[in-house]
């Protein structure tokens, strides 16, 4: 079990391994993520990865070349589009929805 | 060099690729062709801009705003900006200030939100159709753009931003103002300021009103909204307004009508559509794909640039045709000129790509659905179009019909 929180929203939800962030915003509309392509190319849904980034999945290369855009790297900035849990029980993982 | 007589001057068009040539205007698609193979990157003296016309090329520019940049305007013209005086608008910026605003009517756009808007877009849809087809019985001709395909978008945007009823067809005229099309970039800038004008006016006004009386329409929210501690102007609202109705009100009646044609030439796939709704999603796509109802938009080159051994001097326009794009081989194969619903498509090019992804994409494939679901359950397959007598938008940009004659069967 991951415990995803999100913020500024304070919205947190616990979570398998496997399940892709979106999936779990689209279920919570409650974690106010914006999000527009789903499909790495706008960067509307990037999120700043507080804690946690050891159980996100590895940044694919659509992903680093929309993050590169705003001056991000994938181990402070992840697209929530593109982004899973992979592993680790107990885990806490914490996203900020980025401001600019 | 081809030439069309424009007042008392002669315009000379550029023979591989000028947007405003009738020919091409007319049928873009051998001249697309012609370009993707033999001049990827392709220099129009006349207007002074650089094209780009294969697939990966443009998904690349178009997802490197720092190189390509959006803040010239978006045509090839290198001074559209200041010729049409419009309001300063997210999509002619770059990131960060771009997404600052754009982020501010994301929530707007979003699908959750968007599916909200669905009981009104089916009831609108479901009403039109029904009335077509009374239309139909009582022998008046029907057209499928004014009974259908014009006034859904218009109601869609006219509901986001809050505009009543009565006032909703004052849009039309300025969209295709805005996006109209004739032998000179000159002439249609006049009609553009024109458009600008009146959009300017009326919403000017429905600034005023809602900050004096605010509503939980768009316009309220924005007048409401803060950036870093400022709040919009009513000029900054304004370009606002301006994108919603310039992208967002013909450009979802274009595509009904270019899918429309598509199903006309594809009956056997029309067929399948009808009797399988499960595959509207996907066929959008196709339709979107096969047929870019924005056939391209420009962006400005922030350094020196070079493809295939051609220099591309920063602060160039590279005008990017994603219609050509869409149906380049390279990427879609070798069936990239013929309709296939059931394509497995990953990126195509017609919204865009990078941080202008179109923002309204998800309402315009809800209405298209939703024209479809309806359209296929209570016309089905009796009805034909009367293709000869359709005419298509003249427009270097978008590509679309204004009059689609419709005959619907008893």
């Amino acid at each position: 079990m991951i415990r995803v929180r999100f913020e500024p929203s304070g919205f947190e939800v616990d979570a398998e391994p496997g399940e892709a962030i979106m999936d779990i915003t689209d279920a919570n509309p409650a974690a106010e993520v914006p999000y527009s392509c789903r499909a790495a190319t706008c960067g509307t849904c990037r999120v700043e990865v507080v804690e946690g980034g050891e159980a996100l999945s590895t940044a694919d290369e659509f992903e680093l070349e929309v993050l590169d855009i705003f001056g991000d790297t994938p181990d402070k900035v992840r697209l929530c589009c593109q982004t899973k849990l992979v592993g680790g029980s107990d885990t806490q993982v914490t996203l900020k929805v980025c401001e600019d | 060099m081809d030439t069309a007589a424009l007042g008392e001057e002669q315009v000379e068009y550029d023979p591989i690729y000028d947007p405003f040539n009738p020919e091409l205007i007319a049928d873009p698609y051998p001249f697309y062709e012609r370009l993707r193979d033999e001049h990827p990157v392709y220099y129009n003296e006349r207007m002074d801009f650089y094209a780009l016309s294969r697939y990966d090329d443009i998904f690349h520019a178009l997802r490197k705003p720092q190189i390509f940049s959006s803040a010239q305007g978006l045509t090839p013209a290198k001074d559209e900006i200041s010729q049409l005086g419009i309001p300063p608008t997210f999509i002619m910026m770059d990131p960060p200030d771009h997404t600052r605003l754009r982020r501010l009517i994301t929530k707007a756009f979003t699908p959750d939100t968007v599916k909200e808007l669905e009981p009104t877009i089916r009831q609108f849809v479901i009403d039109h159709v029904e009335a077509m087809k009374q239309k139909a019985a009582d022998g008046e001709e029907v057209d499928l753009v004014k009974a259908i395909a014009s006034p859904l978008p218009t109601m869609v945007v006219a509901n986001i931003l809050g505009v009543p009823p009565e006032d909703r067809e004052k849009f039309d005229p300025w969209s295709d103002g805005i996006t109209s099309a004739s032998a000179d970039f000159a002439l249609d800038i006049q009609q553009a300021i024109g458009a600008v004008q009146g959009l300017v006016t009326y919403f000017g006004a429905m600034c005023q009103a809602r900050r004096a009386k605010p509503t939980g329409d768009m316009i309220s929210k924005l007048t409401q909204a803060e950036i870093d501690g400022d709040t919009l102007t009513d000029w900054d609202i304004l370009g606002f307004c301006f994108v919603m109705i310039a992208g967002g009100n013909d450009t979802t009646t274009n595509l009904i009508g270019n899918s429309m044609k598509f199903l006309h030439d594809y009956p056997d796939q029309h067929r399948e559509l009808l009797q399988k709704p499960s595959l509207i999603p996907n066929a959008i796509e196709e339709f979107l794909r096969i047929e870019s109802v924005v056939q391209g938009l420009s962006r400005t080159t922030t350094q020196d640039v070079e493809y295939y051994g051609t220099a591309i001097p920063a602060g160039s326009k590279v005008h990017n045709l994603y219609a050509s794009g869409n149906r380049d081989p390279r990427h879609w194969g070798d069936n990239a000129d013929e309709l296939d619903i059931h394509r497995e498509i990953d990126r195509h090019l017609s919204f865009a790509q990078g941080p202008h992804f179109c923002i309204g994409a998800h309402v315009a494939r809800l209405m298209v659905r939703t024209y479809f679901e309806e359209m296929g359950s209570r016309i089905g397959e009796s009805f034909e179009i009367d293709w000869d007598r359709a005419e298509r938008r003249q427009s270097a940009f978008t590509r679309g019909f204004t009059k689609i004659p419709i005959h619907i069967k008893a």
